[in-house]
């Protein structure tokens, strides 16, 4: 079998993998642990079966009949999951249901949807990477080495607000203080992008006076709120 | 100079980052007018920060 051939099918099996994975993961979340509560009806059991039959089948068919498989990894498996929770009847009550396994299996179920929102790739699809057809694109700008630490620096520092909005326990402002940090850190990682992105090109682009130039009034403004700040400390 | 500013920035984005989250403490912590101020300082770091790399149209 050529060398190309091979690769294809195995891109192939690794993306007929990764799309059911998190259905799969979903399904043993929030699905098997409940239907395998004791007094639970075969109904709901049969249910809990069909949906795992329908990823299943999706993945068989996904190559040569993607329309069906579709159908059966998205419908299918949803309406099933669906009914296996609705026969659950009495045993899917609120006060039993782990909180934990209830996120992740949502997040397991959100990834199903993200895994199947991409159209399957045919067989005889290119194995190259490159969406422009031609030689390699060559990039404006070389990416320098810091980049990706300041990206992952700033990743890293946004999620403290969302972290600490947790600690926040007055009914009143918890809900303003989650709002507040996820904005925050929508800010934080805007603003890591951008930094991350024109590392390596502010240097090529303008001299280190020009740049201070740039910031002067957000520096300025800093500088009075900071100076504000520490006349208010004095004063309390 | 540059890398210094490359640094400056990357501390700023650090300080913002610190400034929201104490920012949101000090809202549980019922210090509305603390809150709000370093609310203020965390935008202006990320302000300051992404000024000091951006190129401007038309600029240089």
């Amino acid at each position: 079998m050529p060398e190309a051939t091979q690769e294809r099918q195995r891109r192939l099996s690794l993306g007929e993998f990764s799309r059911i994975a998190p259905g799969l993961y979903a399904w043993t979340a929030t699905v098997v642990l409940p239907v395998l509560q004791p007094g639970v009806s075969s109904w709901a059991r049969a249910m809990a079966v069909i949906a795992l039959a329908s990823l299943v089948a999706s993945t068989l068919l996904l190559s040569t009949r993607p329309r069906e498989a579709r159908l059966l990894g998205v419908y299918g498996f949803s309406l099933a999951c669906l009914g296996a929770w609705a026969l659950l009847g009495q045993h899917l009550r609120p006060d039993q249901l782990d909180p934990v396994r209830g996120a992740l299996g949502a997040v397991g179920f959100l990834l199903h949807a993200l895994a199947w929102g991409a159209p399957p790739r045919p067989l005889e699809s290119d194995v190259s990477d490159n969406l422009v057809p031609g030689a390699p694109l060559i990039s404006r700008t070389k990416p320098v080495r810091t980049s990706p630490l300041a990206l992952g620096a700033g990743v890293g520092v946004a999620f403290l607000p969302p972290a600490f909005a947790f600690a926040v326990e007055r009914p009143e402002t918890s809900l303003l203080a989650h709002a507040t940090a996820l904005g925050a850190s929508l800010l934080i990682i805007a603003a890591a992008t951008d930094v991350a992105l024109t590392l390596g090109r502010a240097r090529q682009v303008a001299p280190w006076r020009v740049r201070a130039g740039r910031a002067v009034w957000p520096l300025g403004g800093l500088t009075v709120a900071l100076g504000l700040g520490l006349i208010w400390a004095a004063m309390r | 100079m540059s890398r210094t500013l490359d640094a400056v920035a990357l501390l700023l984005i650090a300080a913002g980052g610190l400034a929201f989250t104490r920012g949101v403490q000090s809202l549980g912590e019922r210090k509305d007018l603390l809150a709000l101020y370093l609310l203020l300082v965390g935008g202006l770091c990320l302000k300051a920060a992404t000024d000091l790399l951006r190129p401007k149209s038309g600029g240089t």
